[in-house]
C-alpha cells in the first residue's frame, strides 16, 4: 500500500435542503468546501456535485436521508415478500405483528411462515420445509420488488436464511434484491425480521442511488472507490452497502456527529445542531448508538441508530461529563462554535474509518477465548470486505451487555480500517446490486 | 369483565412497568394477545371469588431466558403440552392464573387463556418481576402444588412430583436450560381454595390501572407526573442521563450499576444496581428505593419502560418507585425478596419514608 498522506478524499453530505462538499486530503486538511443547494433529485444534484470535483480523488463517501426520508414519507415502497422460516415454534406472533396499517399498505407485503427452528446452541429444533419455501416464493411472482427472509437465531446460524435466499433467487430470478435478517441486525427474531422487511422495502431506491453513482463517476471520468456512510458513521463500500439499506438511514447524522468531533479535535463530545433539533453524542471517537429497540415509521427494529437522532430532547448532561460540547448549528448559543461546522457531515465523511460489525452470543467457558477470536477474525474479514484497507484493519471496540437468566454475554464485535481504493479496472463494473448482503 | 383489544397496549405497558426491569419484553407477547383476540374474542377475566373452590386452576408462566424468547417467541404446542399435564393431573382446568404478573408472563396466560377458551383469574403469584419462579407467594407460604411441569417449545416435557421441599431455582433453572433456555411452566395440583390463601388479588386490574397512568404520562410537566403517579402510590425518584454501565467481572457478570447525571445537580450521581431485575437506588449514598419495591427506569424519549438490558449510556432516563404488593412488605417478604436477598448488605426501607428530592 502506498503512503496515502496526500490522497484527496471527497465527502458528500446531502441533508435536508443542502449539499455539503468536502475536498479533503487524508491528513484532515480541509482543500475546499462548499454548500450546494439540493433538489429532489439525487441522480441530477450527485452530478452537479461531482461537476465541481477534481479528477484526481481518490475515494468518494457519500452520505445521504434521502432512504430515510422515503421510509417516512414516500407514498409506496417496494413490495416486500416476507418469508420466516421459524415453524412450529414462533407461529405465535405473526409477520408484521404491531406495525401500523398505513406501513403494511405501502410495501404490499406476501407473507408466510415455514417450518424450520434452530435452538440457542444453533441445534435443529425444526427441518426447513424447502418445499413449502419454494411453493411460497413462486406465489411470490410477479407480486414483489423485494424478498426478506429471516430466521430463528440466525445471527448465529444464518444457514436456512441462505437456503432460503438461494431459493428465492432460483424462482423470482437472480436480479431479485434478498434481504437476510441476519445481515442487518443482531438478537431478536421480531425486531431483526422487522428490519430486514423495511431494508428489503427499500432496496430497490438504494440501487437506484447506486445506478446514479456509477453512471455519475463514468459521465466525469472519475476512478474513484465509492462509500456509503451507515448508521454508526463508519463506511461500507457502495455496491455492498445498498444490499441493506436500513443500515444507511441515520447515515448523514452519524457523519455529522462524527465530523463534529474531528473539526473540534475532541473524542468525546455531545453535539449539537440547528436550534438543538438533532444532537448526537461522541465517545471515544465513536458515535454513540441506542441499546433500546428503535422504531422507525411507526415499526419497532433492533437496527442501532445514534443516540439522539430521534424526535426528541438532545441528552444536555453528557456534555459536562465527556468535557466537550461543540455544534454543527450555523449559529449557536450554547456551544463553541466551530470553524466548517456547515460542511462538519462531509469532512466527517471523508475522514470516516470503513466500519463492520457483528454480534455474538458468548458464553464463559473453556472455549469462549478461541470462540471469540474466531468471530474478531470474521469481523475483520467483514471490514475487509466492506472495503477496509487489511494493513490498517484492527478490532476497534467490543461492546457486552450480559444477557438475564443466562451465564452468556451478547456481544457486539466492531473492526475498522482505512479506506481502500480499489481501481475500477480491477472490478466488474456495473453490476447491478442485486446482491444477497454477505455480511453482518 | 371483558378483557378486549383496547385492554391490550395498557396491560402490555402495565406488564413492562410491573416488570421493573425483568420479566422479559412485553412487546412480543402484545402481538401475539392482538392475534389470539382477533381469532378467539375478548377473554373473561374473574375475580378469585367466582372461582369455586374445587375447581383445578391452571397457572402459566414461561421460563427461560429473554434473548431465546425474543428468538423463539411463543407458539402453540409448549402450552398445549401444560395444558395437557394438567387436565390430565386435575381434571380440565376451569381458568388461567398467572404466576408472575410482569413482562412477558402478564401476557403469555391471557394468550393460553384465548386459545384455550378459558377465562383468567385477576391474580398472580408475585405481582411484580421476580429472578426466579420460587420467588412466589408459594415461598412465602412454604406451601408448592406437589408436580410442576416444563414443556419446551416442540413440545417435549418434564414432569416434576413432589418437590415442594426442592429449591425451586436450583432444581429447574439446569433444566431449563438443557431444555434451551425456553419453557412453558405449569404446577398441580392448584384450586379455588388454594387461590382464596395464596394468590396475590386484583394484579390484573393493578396491572392495567398502572399500565393507563404510565400510557398518559408523555408530554405531562414533572409536577404532572407526580400527581399522576399518586394514584398509584408511585413516586419518581430520580432522573438524567446514563453516563456510566458498569459490569462487574465474573463470577458476578450480570451484576452491573449504571450511573446517572441530573442535568440540574451534575455534582449529585444516581446509582441504580440491577441484576436480572434494578434492585437499588443510591444518590450520594443515600438510599432512594430498594427491593421488594418495584424500580421502574423509563426513557424519556419514548416513556416506554426498559429492560434492564436496555439502559444503555447516552440515554436520557426516569426513575420510578412503586410499592410491591403489601405480603411482600412484610419480615417474611423483605428477607425472601428485600435487598440483602439480593446480597446486599443494606435492610429495606419503604421508599415513601424518604425524603423525595428531584
Amino acid at each position: 500500500m502506498s503512503e496515502r498522506s496526500s490522497e484527496l478524499h471527497l465527502g458528500l453530505a446531502f441533508q435536508g435542503d443542502r449539499i455539503q462538499f468536502a475536498l479533503v486530503t487524508t491528513s484532515g486538511a480541509l482543500i475546499e468546501s462548499q454548500l450546494l443547494p439540493r433538489t429532489d433529485d439525487f441522480a441530477s444534484d450527485l452530478d452537479r456535485a461531482l461537476r465541481a470535483a477534481p479528477r484526481e480523488i481518490r475515494a468518494i463517501m457519500i452520505a445521504s436521508d434521502n432512504l430515510r426520508d422515503a421510509l417516512h414519507r414516500a407514498p409506496r415502497l417496494a413490495r416486500v415478500a416476507a418469508l420466516r422460516i421459524g415453524g412450529p415454534v414462533t407461529t405465535g406472533v405473526p409477520i408484521l405483528a404491531s406495525w401500523p396499517e398505513s406501513l403494511i399498505e405501502r410495501i404490499s407485503p406476501v407473507t408466510e411462515i415455514v417450518d424450520g427452528a434452530v435452538d440457542e446452541s444453533g441445534a435443529e429444533l425444526a427441518p426447513f420445509d424447502e418445499i413449502a419455501a419454494e411453493r411460497f416464493f413462486e406465489r411470490c411472482i410477479g407480486q414483489v420488488d423485494a424478498v426478506a427472509i429471516s430466521s430463528v437465531f440466525a445471527p448465529l446460524a444464518p444457514l436456512f436464511e441462505r437456503r432460503a435466499a438461494a431459493i428465492a433467487l432460483r424462482v423470482l430470478g437472480d436480479r431479485m434484491p434478498v434481504t437476510m435478517s441476519h445481515s442487518v441486525a443482531g438478537f431478536g427474531l421480531l425486531d431483526r425480521e422487522n428490519a430486514a422487511i423495511l431494508s428489503a422495502a427499500l432496496t430497490p431506491l438504494a440501487a437506484d442511488m447506486l445506478r446514479a453513482i456509477e453512471h455519475s463517476l463514468l459521465e466525469h471520468g472519475i476512478e474513484a472507490e465509492v462509500f456509503l456512510a451507515q448508521n454508526d458513521g463508519t463506511l461500507t463500500v457502495a455496491d455492498l452497502a445498498v444490499g441493506t439499506p436500513i443500515r444507511l438511514l441515520e447515515g448523514v447524522a452519524a457523519a455529522g456527529i462524527y465530523g463534529a468531533g474531528l473539526l473540534a479535535g475532541v473524542k468525546d463530545a455531545l453535539v449539537t445542531s440547528d436550534g438543538l433539533a438533532r444532537a448526537g453524542i461522541l465517545r471515544d471517537g465513536f458515535v454513540v448508538m441506542t441499546s433500546a429497540p428503535t422504531w422507525v415509521a411507526g415499526s419497532r427494529m433492533n437496527v442501532e441508530l445514534p443516540v439522539g437522532t430521534g424526535a426528541s430532547a438532545p441528552p444536555h448532561s453528557v456534555a459536562s461529563h465527556t468535557g466537550a460540547r461543540v455544534s454543527i448549528a450555523r449559529q449557536s448559543s450554547t456551544a463553541d462554535a466551530l470553524p466548517n461546522a456547515e460542511v462538519a457531515a462531509a469532512y466527517g465523511l471523508a475522514l470516516a474509518p470503513v466500519g463492520a460489525t457483528a454480534w455474538v452470543v458468548s458464553e464463559p467457558d473453556v472455549s469462549e477465548r478461541f470462540r471469540l477470536l474466531q468471530a474478531e477474525q470474521q469481523v475483520i474479514e467483514m471490514a475487509i470486505i466492506a472495503g477496509a484497507d487489511p494493513a490498517t484493519v484492527a478490532i476497534s471496540d467490543i461492546d457486552s451487555i450480559s444477557i438475564s437468566h443466562s451465564t452468556k454475554r451478547q456481544l457486539r464485535i466492531r473492526a475498522t480500517g482505512r479506506p481502500m481504493f480499489v481501481s475500477r479496472t480491477d472490478r466488474s463494473v456495473f453490476e447491478p446490486p442485486t446482491s444477497s448482503p454477505i455480511t453482518h | 369483565m371483558q378483557f378486549t383489544h383496547e385492554d391490550i397496549a395498557p396491560m402490555a405497558v402495565g406488564a413492562a412497568v410491573l416488570g421493573a426491569g425483568g420479566g422479559g419484553d412485553s412487546y412480543l407477547s402484545e402481538g401475539m394477545l392482538t392475534e389470539t383476540i382477533k381469532a378467539h374474542g375478548p377473554i373473561e377475566i374473574l375475580p378469585v371469588d367466582a372461582i369455586a373452590p374445587e375447581a383445578p386452576v391452571l397457572p402459566v408462566a414461561l421460563v427461560g431466558a429473554p434473548h431465546v424468547v425474543n428468538e423463539m417467541l411463543v407458539g402453540r404446542p409448549m402450552l398445549e403440552t401444560i395444558l395437557a399435564h394438567s387436565t390430565s393431573g386435575q381434571g380440565a382446568p376451569s381458568a388461567v392464573i398467572a404466576l408472575e404478573m410482569a413482562g412477558l408472563n402478564a401476557l403469555v396466560p391471557l394468550i393460553a387463556a384465548g386459545q384455550f377458551g378459558l377465562p383468567v383469574v385477576d391474580a398472580d403469584f408475585t405481582g411484580r418481576g421476580v429472578p426466579s419462579l420460587g420467588m412466589t407467594s408459594f415461598l412465602l407460604d412454604d406451601h408448592y402444588p406437589a408436580h410442576q411441569v416444563l414443556a419446551d417449545p416442540v413440545g417435549r416435557s418434564v414432569r416434576l412430583t413432589g418437590s415442594s421441599d426442592f429449591p425451586v431455582e436450583t432444581l429447574l433453572r439446569p433444566l431449563v436450560t438443557v431444555m434451551g433456555s425456553l419453557t412453558a411452566y405449569t404446577m398441580y395440583p392448584l384450586h379455588g381454595a388454594d387461590l382464596r390463601k395464596q394468590s396475590l388479588d386484583g394484579t390484573i386490574t393493578r396491572c392495567l390501572e398502572v399500565g393507563r397512568v404510565f400510557q398518559n404520562l408523555p408530554g405531562h410537566t414533572a409536577d404532572e407526573v407526580d400527581t399522576m403517579l399518586a394514584a398509584i402510590d408511585g413516586v419518581r425518584v430520580a432522573s438524567g442521563s446514563v453516563v456510566e454501565r458498569l459490569a462487574q467481572p465474573e463470577p458476578h457478570a450480570s451484576r452491573v450499576s449504571v450511573t446517572l447525571e441530573d442535568e440540574d445537580h451534575p455534582d449529585r450521581l444516581t446509582r441504580i444496581d440491577l441484576k436480572d431485575e434494578f434492585h437499588l437506588v443510591t444518590r450520594d449514598g443515600e438510599l432512594l428505593a430498594t427491593v421488594p419495591d418495584l424500580i421502574v427506569v423509563v426513557d424519556n424519549d419514548t416513556w416506554i419502560p426498559l429492560t434492564v438490558e436496555q439502559v444503555g449510556v447516552g440515554q436520557q432516563v426516569t426513575v420510578f418507585a412503586l410499592p410491591a404488593h403489601p405480603r411482600w412488605r412484610t419480615d417474611r417478604g423483605v428477607q425472601l425478596l428485600g435487598p440483602r436477598a439480593f446480597g446486599y448488605s443494606t435492610d429495606y426501607v419503604p421508599f415513601e419514608l424518604r425524603e423525595v428530592r428531584s
